[in-house]
């Protein structure tokens, strides 16, 4: 390669990358790019300059096509989540939980204490030798229970009542009997009954009959439910 | 226009000197991307304009990988993976960034004295940085040299275009002076 002067060789070498030199010119081009370092040099910075301003330029065209979308079709922000969003999988758990729960307490069975304990812990007695009266208490409260279970809930109210009538009721029995009753009152419909005996009970300070915490909540769930509708 | 293209479609086309279709992807890639990491920017607790910045970014990053071949993608859920990369990447810079100035902010009003040297060094640091980028060179470059190169080897428009699109006059007299305007842009490249 005959390097006329800087302008010249540069002339050609854009010559070379736009394949418009000719065959002879073209052999000599290739043949100094072999032999001649400086020369080989001089075309390869070219090719990377040249590459460059091509990219710069692209890479300009780029921003201000990205420029002229966002003026022209902005994305529209995203709102960000919530905190109720972000909550609602907390929140849509704790209310099926709470669905849960009152159903649960709706259609489960209140459990009152058992009454086979009753016997032993209030009268401390043998059975077989109970006076007349302690056998009539204890066979309405029995009688009573019977009929919770039969579903003759008025009868059960009255075997209840009766037990009740006996002023000389441990208050452990009379507790157990008045939980029953209150049961009893609620299933025959009697629900002011049943509401007036339930708050008299849950505002007793010094109660003895083991009634559960889930059974009272139950039991004070359904009275409510039952006056609402 | 809601053209798609393939991911194989977008890395040749960008590849190319094509500059319809380079902005025909780039309108695809910003209808298509950009929601996506507008959305995961937002979630990171930035706003618009980071969404806006971190895309360009995101874009032209994605742009010279593709062009120095350095991506390829089987699939356009491929694409969005990187292009959340490349995001993710871009915030921490950010935020670590933001940290520092804050810091450096701080430590100059409480300790102004003491720092004031090392601050004006971190800042020619930066500037440097900034400054070599052949962007910024371009830039420094002045017009109308600037304008020249990239009609001519950017746009590949010819010497008598650029001549009547810059008002130039004589193509012959343009031409001498894109070959001082690339010795100068080589020049400056040698010597930041």
């Amino acid at each position: 390669m005959n390097p006329k002067d800087d302008y010249q060789r540069l002339e050609t070498i854009e010559q070379y990358f736009n394949g418009s030199l000719s065959v002879d010119e073209m052999a000599n081009f290739e043949n100094a790019l072999k032999n001649d370092f400086d020369f080989s040099k001089e075309v390869s910075d070219y090719q990377k300059l040249t590459n460059m301003i091509k990219e710069i330029t692209i890479e300009q065209n780029i921003i201000a096509t990205l420029d002229k979308l966002e003026q022209e079709e902005p994305i529209i922000p995203l709102k960000r989540k919530t905190p109720f969003i972000t909550l609602f999988p907390y929140l849509s758990g704790l209310v099926a939980a709470c669905l849960i729960f009152v159903l649960y307490a709706s259609f489960s069975v209140i459990q009152l204490p058992g009454s086979e304990n009753d016997l032993t812990i209030v009268r401390d007695v043998d059975v077989s030798i109970l006076s007349p009266v302690e056998k009539k208490v204890f066979d309405n409260f029995y009688a009573g229970q019977s009929y919770l279970a039969e579903g003759q809930f008025q009868k059960a109210v009255q075997s209840f009542q009766v037990v009740l009538k006996n002023n000389n009721l441990r208050p452990y029995f009379k507790e157990a009997t008045q939980w029953h009753l209150v049961l009893a009152y609620l299933r025959s419909g009697q629900i002011q009954e049943a509401n007036h005996l339930y708050d008299e009970l849950s505002s007793c300070k010094d109660c003895v009959y083991p009634i559960g915490k889930i059974d009272k909540a139950k039991l004070w769930w359904q009275i409510l439910w039952a006056k609402i509708f | 226009m809601n053209q798609r293209y393939s991911p194989s479609d977008v890395v040749d086309i960008l590849r190319s000197n094509n500059h319809t279709e380079i902005n025909n992807v780039t309108v695809f890639l910003y209808r298509f991307f950009k929601p996506i990491i507008a959305s995961h920017i937002f979630k990171q607790g930035g706003n618009y304009d980071d969404a806006k910045d971190i895309f360009q970014e995101v874009i032209i990053i994605f742009f010279r990988q593709v062009r120095h071949l350095k991506f390829e993608a089987k699939s356009l859920k491929e694409m969005e993976g990187y292009f959340i990369q490349i995001a993710n990447n871009k915030w921490l810079k950010k935020k670590e960034a933001d940290g520092r100035r804050f810091r450096r902010e701080q430590e100059y009003l409480t300790q102004k004295n003491v720092y004031t040297q090392e601050l004006t060094s971190s800042a020619i640091l930066e500037n440097e940085e900034e400054n070599s980028s052949l962007p910024n060179i371009l830039e420094r470059l002045g017009e109308p040299c600037r304008s020249i190169l990239m009609a001519y080897y950017g746009e590949e428009l010819s010497i008598k275009d650029i001549a009547l699109r810059f008002n130039l006059g004589n193509p012959d007299a343009v031409k001498v002076r894109k070959f001082r305007c690339l010795e100068k842009l080589k020049t400056l490249l040698l010597k930041p």
